[in-house]
């Protein structure tokens, strides 16, 4: 196989000056082709001196044993997990008695007219009298005046 | 220079690969020791960043583990799934961090050596040299690193690198050309 200097310089500039990093199959002819063409050889051993440089850069860092145990993920994380997600089950549990609470306030004050409580009979009456707007006003009363217990569920 | 050999061969950490995917955790750890060092060089060497080196080499190391089930041996030897992970993660490192160090602080730091000692000049030598490649992209780095001191392939570095042989190619092409005229002052220092 032959090669141009170009095509030498080309695999000289991406490989380095070491035959043995360089394609199998041009290795020889760049080597003839270095010796007899001063341009070449001249990248050869400027590639050399980089080289050199490199390996100074890539050699040897201090090493480090890691803690093999550190690097499996421990059962208590997969516990804590467990726990959060037992913690929204809690949260999500929390929530929906909320809402029935909510809902039991609203729909208690609609039935209070048929049980009959006298301290909402005299809500009804005080409210009204000092509106003085009638029925009306009673209605209002009637609706959003709570209870003694409304007040302790509140 | 002498590119490091793995002291445990492939087919030695494929079969603890296959027994770590039975949760085996003396495998685990032959494994670990295994690929430690070469992570660690190939991190360091990417990132130029020692601590973040080693926080991507044990989160690398770690997905061994729990991502042991995804590791195929008629895909490719575990090295160089290894590598693959090690490399990923060094470029999501670099992608979320700030730009470390502006070239002109290259030509700063390239000053003459501040005294006469041959430590202090090898100090010197060695600053100016990580401060040329620190201005290198990150995966130029790690193509010279994988070529230079681990004596891989093309091949194996593109792999790696999630490309083909021929970019390798330019990319080692063009880091060694920027090299050339940043190192230009220390090459001739070696000639002298």
């Amino acid at each position: 196989m032959t090669v141009t200097r170009d095509e030498a310089l080309s695999l000289i500039s991406a490989h380095g000056a070491a035959p043995a990093r360089w394609p199998a199959t041009a290795r020889a002819a760049v080597l003839a082709l270095a010796a007899e063409d001063a341009v070449v050889g001249a990248a050869l051993a400027e590639a050399r001196a980089l080289d050199a440089l490199i390996g100074e850069w890539a050699s040897p860092v201090p090493a480090r044993q890691f803690e093999v145990a550190a690097l499996i993920p421990q059962p208590a994380q997969v516990r804590s997990v467990g726990r959060s997600g037992t913690g929204r089950l809690w949260i999500g549990g929390g929530a929906l008695a909320a809402s029935v609470v909510a809902a039991l306030l609203l729909a208690l004050p609609a039935q209070q007219p048929v049980i009959p409580a006298p301290q909402l009979a005299s809500n009804q009456v005080s409210l009204g009298s000092a509106s003085g707007q009638g029925e009306s006003m009673d209605d209002f009363a009637l609706i959003f005046t709570p209870t003694a217990d409304e007040e302790d569920l509140i | 220079m002498q590119p490091v050999p793995s002291l445990v061969l492939p087919d030695a950490l494929a079969g603890l690969m296959l027994r770590v995917q039975h949760a085996d955790r003396a495998a685990f750890a032959e494994l670990v020791r295994a690929l430690e060092g070469p992570g660690l060089r190939l991190a360091d060497r990417t990132l130029a960043d020692r601590a973040a080196a080693e926080d991507v080499v044990q989160t690398a190391l770690s997905r061994l583990w729990t991502m042991a089930d995804r590791f195929d041996p008629a895909r490719g030897s575990v090295s160089a799934w290894y590598r693959r992970i090690v490399m990923n993660l060094c470029l999501d490192h670099k992608r979320a961090a700030r730009p470390m160090q502006p070239i002109d602080t290259v030509a700063d730091m390239a000053s003459p050596a501040p005294g006469p000692e041959a430590d202090a000049i090898a100090s010197d030598r060695r600053s100016r040299l990580e401060a040329a490649m620190a201005t290198l992209a990150p995966r130029q780095r790690a193509a010279l690193a994988m070529f230079h001191a681990d004596g891989l392939s093309m091949a194996e570095i593109a792999e790696a690198l999630d490309t083909t042989p021929k970019a390798v190619e330019g990319l080692l092409g063009r880091a060694r050309m920027e090299l050339k005229g940043l190192l230009a002052p220390l090459m001739n220092e070696k000639d002298q």
